[in-house]
């Protein structure tokens, strides 16, 4: 029972963890709040089921969700945030909330407001553990692996290619690293083509997790997004993937034994409000000094 | 080499720089000097691009460079040293240095670093440490050196003295000295204008956004307005 609470708890974790990143990615460059990130989370769903639907192929629908969620990224940049880039952070952040509820709207009208299926589970037996009164779902193992490998392949380009030196140095002083020759124009872009990505590979995989897809899906996970992106020091990679594994592991381990005295979401964000009394920066944050 | 003519520039709503003329020649060593204030740092950074010019002519080898993106202008062979230094705290010395060369090809860089090291020594004993954890003198080398990896035709350096010990300020100055000796065009911006005057061939006194004094470096050092106002007394 621990076991499967604890196992359960990391693979909620890291279905957040791949929820913020994008939004991460976004806040550490633009110093923006990105909600309609959460938008393209529900965006790559969708674009996979349509695909799954056509085509029948699950890797089809994987990779065409997530291009093309990601091409969307790009646009957004291109024509929302970029207009908007010498403008006060509140219009971007007003801005922004508004392409989400666009979005969500657009879903709606598109494909109808009832939940579809996203069904990957033929794919991915179950294994039983009955004398341990455990279930490893073929879904989980999916999702850890797919979290393990994207985050790998984000450290290495962060932190081993040039265009990575390009992103960190235009996230701690955009003006200088402009000044310096590089094209910050282009790691903006990049930054929200990776950050799109990411939420569609986020949004895809939830989908097939509860085996379904809806309009208002991004919902929840817009507000956990925030969550963990302001209790992982706002704009740190590496403090987001710690974050969304406390908030996965302690909404499944306080639900699961405590009891829900609160629904699980609730729990999520008194966890927040617990953690930011004792540590306001986040917990990789550094204290800013002015 | 450089030539401003009639420039204007607002910060924000409010006009900071009013019908700026400037010239600095190839080879030329010249000084801007003002009190706090008057616009020097927005002057060097209308000239890298991180400002925009309202009006007027901006030239830099006879090209119009007013439209171009900073990186542009850094592709142009125009290095900035900022005001305050602003190092990327975060990132090695090794890897500042590599982004100080960014619009170089990366198999030169090798020689460029080894060019800074042998300028500052220091720096090479910090290669893989943080730029945030060395000092403030440090760091202002690290500024410079960073600049110097473009190999710069031009160098910008805006206030080269705020925050450093008197004994760095006179090693910063010496750099600058040996650079501008060594055929570097150099524009510099400077409150210590007792400093500046004394390394550079020419200078321009800022007041208010205003060019209200230009000459020698030597003429500006005796001028008695230029005393009272700067030199103290």
């Amino acid at each position: 029972m621990l076991v499967q609470q604890i196992i359960n708890g990391i693979v909620v974790g890291s279905v957040y963890a791949l929820t913020a990143m994008g939004a991460t990615l976004v806040y550490g460059i633009m110093r923006i709040l990105d909600i309609s990130n959460a938008g393209a989370y529900a965006i790559g769903a969708y674009v996979a089921f349509f695909f799954l639907l056509q085509t029948g192929s699950p890797l089809v629908a994987l990779v065409t969700g997530v291009a093309l969620t990601a091409v969307f990224g790009f646009l957004v940049q291109k024509f929302l945030y970029a207009p908007l880039m010498n403008k006060s952070p509140n219009v971007s952040l007003i801005a922004g909330i508004g392409l989400f509820i666009f979005l969500q709207d657009f879903l709606r009208l598109v494909a109808g407001p009832q939940a579809r299926e996203l069904n990957f589970g033929t794919l991915l037996p179950s294994i039983q553990f009955p004398s341990l009164q455990l279930t490893l779902y073929g879904t989980w193992f999916l999702i850890l692996a797919a979290t393990a490998l994207l985050l790998l392949i984000l450290w290495l380009l962060l932190n081993r290619s040039p265009i990575g030196l390009a992103w960190r140095a235009t996230a701690q002083d955009l003006e200088t690293a402009k000044a310096m020759g590089i094209n910050t124009n282009r790691v903006v872009a990049f930054n929200f083509i990776l950050g799109y990505g990411f939420a569609a590979v986020a949004g895809i995989l939830v989908g097939i997790l509860y085996n379904s897809v809806y309009p208002t899906m991004g919902d929840v996970p817009a507000y956990k997004m925030l969550a963990v992106i302001v209790l992982g020091g706002l704009g740190n990679p590496l403090g987001t993937v710690l974050a969304a594994l406390v908030i996965g592991m302690a909404e499944t381990l306080i639900g699961g034994y405590v009891g829900f005295f609160l629904p699980r979401d609730a729990i999520a964000f008194v966890v927040l409000i617990l953690i930011l009394l004792w540590r306001p920066q986040g917990l990789l944050g550094r204290r800013r000094s002015s | 080499m450089l030539e401003i003519r009639n420039l204007n520039a607002h910060y924000g709503h409010s006009q900071v720089l009013y019908d700026i003329s400037i010239d600095v020649k190839a080879g030329e060593f010249v000084s801007i000097i003002g009190a706090n204030g008057a616009g020097k740092s927005t002057l060097m950074k209308v000239i890298m691009g991180l400002v925009p010019v309202s009006s007027g002519k901006l030239l830099f080898k006879g090209n119009e460079i007013s439209r171009l993106e900073p990186w542009q202008r850094a592709g142009m062979k125009i290095a900035y040293v900022p005001e305050g230094r602003r190092v990327f705290g975060e990132l090695t010395v090794a890897e500042n240095l590599r982004i100080g060369g960014w619009v170089e090809p990366p198999q030169d860089l090798p020689r460029r670093v080894e060019k800074v090291v042998a300028i500052f020594p220091r720096l090479g004993e910090r290669m893989n440490q943080a730029a945030r954890t060395m000092s403030g003198g440090e760091q202002q080398m690290l500024a410079i050196g960073r600049a110097l990896m473009l190999e710069p035709e031009l160098l910008l350096v805006d206030e080269i003295s705020m925050g450093l010990m008197p004994i760095l300020v006179n090693r910063c100055f010496e750099v600058l000295k040996q650079l501008s000796e060594a055929g570097t065009t150099i524009l510099l911006v400077e409150q210590n204008a007792r400093k500046a005057l004394g390394v550079s061939h020419r200078g321009y006194v800022l007041e208010t956004g205003h060019i209200v004094l230009e000459g020698e470096a030597t003429r500006l050092r005796d001028d008695d307005a230029v005393r009272r106002a700067y030199l103290g007394g």
